[in-house]
């Protein structure tokens, strides 16, 4: 769903990984309790011109939203049935806007840049005797393969069809899928495992 | 520097059973789902490059599992470098460097210069310095414009090399690869191996390909988990050659 890193220089890339994590959270905090769908479309705007800003090749980045069409599609039927059809425009809107500024955060930092912002951030809990890396490499690395499991769908689906399956019964893939993603999760868990495990050898 | 000091008084935690050979298994069982994996399998190793050949499912990646800690054996005592695995299972890696047969298994970051710079962090180096250092070992190599590309967009014998980097940048004292040439052309495949001549450390290979392994001071047979033939290179494939081509 978000994209990998892009190598680049742009000015978001400049940008430290911290600076970039604190600025979501706090977006995120302010986007939440509003209402008004004409300054929802106004972020959004404002959000697609930092994508513009990255050049071509960063507005394509923007087209990590749309295989989520049927949820969309899903909340407008929803709120339009309760009679509220705005009220599920602007929850849309929102989840858009949440999802390509999350997506503008990965692909211009650096995973090991994240670790490192993501383990500074989460300094509070060593207070309480807790050690930080462990807890911001999972998240590091869920973050990482998260379009590696998009991808291994991709490959399912393909196996699917070039043996004639049916679109309709596409569901049946569910199973395999999650199979793959275990087995994903063995070879991520081994790898690092040999080389230290999430502790390393400090 | 602090690095420096950890790093200095690891090698000397590696000098106090320096002494010891690499690998000392006596009698290990290793079992899953109640199968019988390794059936009582006794090896002490210390030889420069050994091969371990066998049938698919005769017991050769448990065996490499169990050297560097990612399995560990149901009975029977094994030793690597003197450090018991059965009790110190956590610190293996740090003096076994193990590269798996698919390196897309094995690269857990998005560009080659964070997946090297990660085993560093790991024996306790800062992001920056690892960096610093990953650099450095990348234009050591003549491969510095690699440091910002995606692993994803490497070959397989790019992706095959940076695992080994990954690995050797940590500084194993022995590694173990688990039939890695398998996804590697025939050209890619030699460029390896040359490379892996030239390193220092003591190699434990498991292949089919067995004229990479002519030159190997010690070669050892595994098949259904037991030890079928141990000796020289010339001696242990020929026979394992025999027996593929007629049976036992």
């Amino acid at each position: 769903m978000i994209s990998l890193y892009r190598p680049a220089s742009s000015w978001l890339h400049n940008h430290r990984a911290g600076h970039k994590l604190l600025a979501l959270c706090f977006v995120s905090i302010f986007i939440f309790p509003l209402t008004s769908l004409a300054l929802l479309l106004s972020l959004l705007m404002l959000c697609a011109s930092m994508y513009l800003s990255l050049g071509k090749d960063g507005l394509a980045e923007m087209r990590v939203v749309v295989p989520l069409w049927p949820w969309f599609l899903m909340m407008l039927a929803f709120h339009w049935y309760s009679g509220e059809p705005v009220a599920g425009l602007v929850a849309v809107v929102k989840m858009v806007l949440m999802i390509l500024l999350a997506n503008l955060l990965t692909l211009s930092t650096r995973q090991s840049d994240l670790l490192s912002a993501l383990q500074q951030g989460l300094t509070p809990i060593t207070w309480l005797g807790f050690s930080t890396r462990p807890l911001a490499l999972s998240v590091s690395l869920m973050i990482r393969y998260i379009p590696v499991l998009v991808l291994l769908l991709g490959q399912h689906r393909q196996a699917w069809r070039a043996r004639g399956g049916a679109e309709r019964r596409k569901w049946l893939l569910v199973v395999p899928a999650l199979i793959g993603a275990l087995r994903l999760a063995d070879h991520v868990g081994e790898s690092l495992t040999a080389r230290g495990g999430v502790s390393g050898f400090r | 520097m602090r690095w420096f000091r950890q790093e200095k008084s690891r090698r000397s935690a590696l000098s106090a059973v320096s002494g010891a050979p690499a690998i000392d298994m006596r009698n290990v069982v290793y079992k899953r789902a109640g199968k019988v994996i390794l059936d009582g399998l006794s090896l002490q190793l210390d030889e420069r490059r050994v091969g371990i050949i066998g049938d698919n499912g005769s017991g050769k990646s448990t065996f490499a599992r169990l050297l560097n800690g990612l399995l560990s054996p149901d009975s029977g005592t094994l030793k690597v470098f003197g450090i018991d695995a059965t009790q110190h299972t956590a610190s293996l890696p740090q003096f076994v460097g193990f590269l798996f047969q698919n390196p897309d298994h094995q690269i857990l970051f998005p560009t080659v210069l964070e997946e090297l710079a990660f085993g560093l962090t790991q024996l306790g180096l800062k992001q920056g310095d690892a960096e610093r250092l990953a650099r450095e070992y990348l234009r050591a190599q003549c491969r510095i414009e690699w440091a910002d590309r995606p692993s994803q967009s490497l070959s397989e014998g790019e992706k095959q090399r940076l695992c080994l980097w990954s690995v050797l940048l940590m500084k194993p004292r022995l590694l173990v690869l688990d039939e890695s040439f398998a996804s590697l052309d025939l050209r890619s495949r030699y460029d390896f191996m040359a490379e892996l001549n030239r390193q220092q450390q003591q190699l434990l290979m498991i292949t089919h390909e067995l004229d990479l392994l002519e030159n190997f001071e010690r070669i050892v047979w595994l098949h259904k988990g037991s030890v079928k033939a141990d000796g020289d290179a010339k001696t242990v494939i020929s026979a394992y050659k025999q027996y593929a081509r007629n049976g036992l």
